[in-house]
């Protein structure tokens, strides 16, 4: 593909070749079973700044190999840099966000919740990230995990599960009985 | 390794993973006890389980569950390998597990029955579970159960009826 091709589709809102580089990237994030949450104050500070350099940084080089031979052009070019930092950075950034923030909110839900309990992507909400709380076989969002840039829960602003519970069925939750083994 | 293990399947369609993984653990110690029992002692409603009102419950139930704690992987991982790697008392151990980048998922609960360490860098090592959402054993080389189970939070607990 020419160069000139290749800039007119990053200027372009659709384009087959740069969504297929999109899918590529995150393809190789996502079948990477190495990939670990950030857990140390170094790598959570500033909005997980230093972990997500360090796991794109190791991205790297499979991701400007897929992007090259999708976009048949060398893969140390100048091409490949620019799309890369145009349109698919953005969007492992976002996975690798994702992947951070799910952990997090994860770990809260599932000390409190129930295991049907599933979580979607974060959304930003002013300075924080808003992950939603799915069941199964409801449709709407039952609820809502709150979290800052660094992972830690907001819990006056995130769900209890007795609000889940009043949500789901409508009423004030009552735990069930434990019943003695027999 | 854990021998003489049976597998078995939660019911379709249902969110009874961790209440069918106990069951399997107390047949395989030879009690008698069916899922609906274990599920009244996990709290288990139409929504599931809460882990740990499930844990409470099953203790209250007077059944004995030891947690294992380590907060790094290498460390979890090596308490896991000493009781289902144990060769005078090999014991199934109860995880859960998490996949990362699919949202409409929980924690699920599987057992554990073997594992073998990585022989060098390269290699990720085996892992054999048995899963009960199809009921059967699965074997993982390629080390994306170390992940799940990380991703879950490296929980994992030994039953004692």
């Amino acid at each position: 593909m020419s160069a000139a091709k290749i800039l007119t589709d990053l200027n372009s809102k659709v384009s087959p070749d740069i969504d297929g580089c999109i899918e590529d990237a995150l393809q190789i994030v996502q079948t990477d079973v190495t990939l670990r949450p950030p857990k140390t104050a170094n790598e959570r500070q500033n909005g997980f700044a230093a972990w997500l350099a360090k796991e794109q940084a190791k991205f790297w080089p499979a991701i400007e190999q897929a992007i090259a031979q999708r976009l048949s052009v060398v893969p140390a070019s100048d091409i490949v840099q620019q799309v890369y930092v145009q349109q698919v950075q953005v969007e492992v950034e976002k996975l690798l966000r994702t992947f951070a923030l799910r952990y997090y909110a994860g770990l809260w839900v599932s000390k409190r919740m129930g295991d049907a309990v599933f979580l979607q992507a974060p959304e930003p909400q002013g300075d924080y990230w808003c992950v939603s709380l799915g069941v199964v076989n409801y449709q709407e969002s039952v609820g809502q995990v709150i979290l800052d840039s660094e992972g830690h829960i907001i819990e006056e602003q995130s769900t209890t599960r007795q609000q889940l519970l009043e949500r789901l069925h409508g009423q004030p939750f009552s735990p069930s009985e434990t019943t003695a083994r027999k | 390794m854990v021998s003489h293990f049976l597998p078995l399947r939660q019911p379709l369609g249902s969110n009874r993973c961790f209440p069918t993984t106990v069951l399997a653990i107390l047949l395989w110690h030879g009690e008698t006890v069916t899922l609906e029992d274990v599920s009244e002692w996990c709290l288990e409603d139409q929504d599931g389980c809460v882990l740990d009102l499930a844990l409470d419950g099953l203790r209250e139930a007077g059944i004995d569950i030891e947690e294992l704690i380590a907060h790094e992987e290498e460390e979890a991982r090596s308490q896991l390998q000493s009781i289902v790697g144990s060769e005078e008392e090999a014991q199934p151990v109860i995880v859960t597990l998490k996949n990362p980048f699919l949202p409409v998922t929980g924690d699920h609960a599987v057992v554990v029955l073997h594992i073998e360490m990585p022989e060098n860098e390269e290699s990720t090592g085996v892992v054999e579970y048995m899963d009960p959402l199809t009921g059967e054993i699965v074997r993982d080389e390629k080390g994306r159960f170390w992940q799940y189970w990380g991703y879950a939070g490296l929980r994992a607990f030994v039953i004692h009826p």
